[in-house]
């Protein structure tokens, strides 16, 4: 356990930033707080939730996965060292969420990996939820992580971080100069922390029964199609989601042959899962809003007994018609 | 950004796309070709093992890539063969190229069809249009190997006598004491049809098949699957011995993308062969 004041936290960022690309939450030119590598944004001490989760370092908006250049055809890896301070608890479950589904199988995704083992994650536990639509606590997690799928797990203590090492890479980060040993009081305000700090968005009793009502197939599709009127279709959802990793992919011309890269996608798109036929086997917007749901509260919990949401309430923060997991799950708790 | 070079890398069939090159262009019935082909690099071939009713990626640089069924039978190595229909923008730039052209392949996917389950048993295939693609590779696996399995039939259904896949290779099969092959046409409005005439579903009349014994293997399009289960279930053959290819867009292979999810399955991985009492009950997949 070290101690780092919180004044000590850019030096720091900088001294990592030497031998690994950083990423930290600043802020862009329209105030926007996003996780951005070191210097691209300023500062201002927030960590706040940004809209878009960890996964975007991990898992990016579009990337390139194999290249066609004359003859030959190589597929594409980045294993660039990436340190991201600002890790919130919710977004490393997703993390972890991700591992899983990305090696599931034995089918081990080359391009995700390669990423994903050249990765820091510097956590922040949330002392007070970042916003009100947090609701960890009635996914039955909390704010801060126990098992140690951290590397460094950095606890508010006012104007310095509690940090905790939860792996060789994370005490590696621990040694550098800006920290300082822990007193014995640090423990105890660990302590304190971690009892005061919840996330209640959503009543935990919703959440538990919407699941009830989902593996019981008591959500009927005309449920779905009535609230799929009011859905925009801009995947917007998914994009946010710390564990959603659907992806397109499209080759793009560039000058030595063309590119082939992943792009996310989202099963709220029509043309998501038609076929070149004409056929889709999921038709109607209804079909595709309750598939969004049932893979996240039924059929993850089936495969993985662990739901598909770390409640970060992120869909409910961006959706512009009101149809997040918030939103969702209280119309199916509400259903009689 | 490394780009990891081909030559250095391990074989890796899954992610990584290998050149393969047509070898033959076999003209089916109009918009349907029978591709031939062959990896470049012998290493990728030697390595390249598929079972029955599994697929591969097909990939054009600069197009894209679409699922494609294997229609050669694993007893027949070194030659990857596939029926394509000209439908998309990957299967409309394959039918512009010819003998000597490359594609990139990647694969095989999926689980196919259970061999070793099959062996010892009464057999019946049930294919619908192009749904006889991979069920060509599962017909000429048990043909190739025929002592290993029991009674076997064919059953297949086209819209009319011009839409015949395999027409020639299939016509050799008539005349064969060890297997029964029926053929149905929905329509045939010049009259030239010797065979029956209608829905594939009105074959079962045709035939006796033994329930405790027998597997059957379907592959049709979506609207078939439910009335040839109705009829299989009618000769009471129980639901767990009957097979059936799914088609989903499965756009990486790999149970990835999330395409072609039904319910808690992906079709890529868990099938696109699955059994039917496996999936009966799930949303969306019959």
């Amino acid at each position: 356990m070290k101690t780092l004041a919180k004044e000590m936290l850019e030096g720091l960022l900088r001294d990592i930033s030497r031998k690994a690309l950083v990423y930290c939450p600043q802020r862009n030119e329209r105030g926007d707080l996003l996780l951005l590598p070191l210097g691209e944004g300023t500062t201002d001490g927030c960590i706040g939730k940004t809209p878009i989760s960890a996964k975007i370092c991990l898992f990016p908006q579009i990337e390139d996965v194999v290249m066609f250049a004359g003859d030959g055809i190589s597929k594409v890896t980045d294993g660039r060292e990436t340190v991201v301070f600002g890790v919130r608890p919710c977004d490393m479950r997703g993390i972890v969420f991700m591992d899983r589904f990305m090696s599931r199988d034995n089918l081990v995704d080359p391009h995700y990996f390669a990423r994903r083992e050249a990765m820091t994650c510097m956590v922040v536990a949330c002392n007070e939820p970042p916003s009100e639509t947090c609701f960890c606590t009635a996914t039955g997690k909390r704010p801060f992580l126990t098992a140690t799928h951290y590397d460094v797990q950095f606890f508010d203590a006012g104007d310095y971080f509690i940090a905790l090492a939860g792996s060789k890479k994370g005490n590696r980060i621990l040694e550098d100069r800006h920290f300082k040993a822990a007193a014995e009081k640090d423990i105890e305000k660990v302590k304190r922390i971690k009892e005061n700090s919840s996330a209640a968005g959503m009543a935990a009793g919703e959440l538990e029964d919407a699941i009830k009502k989902l593996a019981e197939d008591r959500v009927d599709g005309l449920f779905w199609e009535k609230l799929a009127l009011r859905c925009i279709k801009c995947g917007g959802c998914a994009y946010v989601c710390p564990t959603c990793t659907c992806y397109n992919v499209q080759d793009y011309p560039f000058e030595f042959g063309y590119r082939r890269c992943r792009s996310w996608d989202s099963c709220l798109f029509s043309g998501f899962t038609r076929e070149t036929s004409g056929h889709n086997p999921r038709a109607t917007q209804g079909a595709r809003l309750a598939r969004r749901y049932e893979h996240k509260l039924k059929y993850d919990l089936m495969k993985y007994h662990e739901i598909g949401c770390v409640g970060c309430g992120r869909c409910s923060d961006v959706c512009p018609v009101g149809l997040g997991a918030i939103e969702i799950v209280r119309e199916i708790a509400l259903m009689p | 950004m490394g780009a990891e070079n081909l030559k250095a890398a391990p074989v890796d069939l899954m992610f990584q796309p290998h050149p393969a090159r047509i070898v033959r262009v076999l003209p089916q019935m109009e918009g349907h070709r029978l591709f031939q082909l062959r990896f470049v690099d012998d290493d990728a071939m030697l390595l390249f093992s598929h079972g029955p009713g599994q697929f591969v990626e097909v990939g054009i640089p600069g197009v894209g890539e679409a699922p494609i069924s294997l229609s050669s039978p694993p007893t027949r190595q070194g030659i990857v063969e596939i029926c394509v229909r000209e439908a998309g923008l990957v299967t409309s730039a394959l039918f512009r190229m010819n003998k000597g052209d490359q594609v990139a392949l990647r694969g095989p996917f999926g689980r196919g069809f259970s061999t070793d389950l099959f062996k010892g048993h009464d057999l019946l295939l049930v294919a619908g249009g192009l749904g006889l693609a991979p069920l060509r590779s599962l017909l000429w696996t048990i043909l190739d190997n025929r002592s290993e399995y029991g009674k076997l039939v064919l059953m297949y259904g086209s819209r009319s006598p011009d839409d015949v896949l395999f027409k020639y290779e299939l016509l050799s099969l008539m005349n064969r004491a060890d297997m029964q092959y029926l053929l149905s046409v929905d329509k045939d409005d010049e009259g030239i049809w010797r065979q029956y005439v209608g829905v594939v579903t009105g074959l079962f009349e045709k035939v006796e098949l033994d329930p405790g014994n027998t597997y059957c293997a379907l592959c049709g399009p979506p609207i078939m699957y439910r009335f040839v289960i109705r009829e299989i279930l009618k000769k009471k053959i129980s639901p767990k011995r009957i097979f059936v290819s799914l088609e989903r867009m499965m756009k990486c292979g790999v149970g990835k993308c999330g395409h072609c999810a039904i319910g808690q399955y992906y079709c890529c991985t868990d099938g696109p062969v699955f059994n039917y009492d496996e999936i009966r009950d799930v949303k969306e997949a019959l």
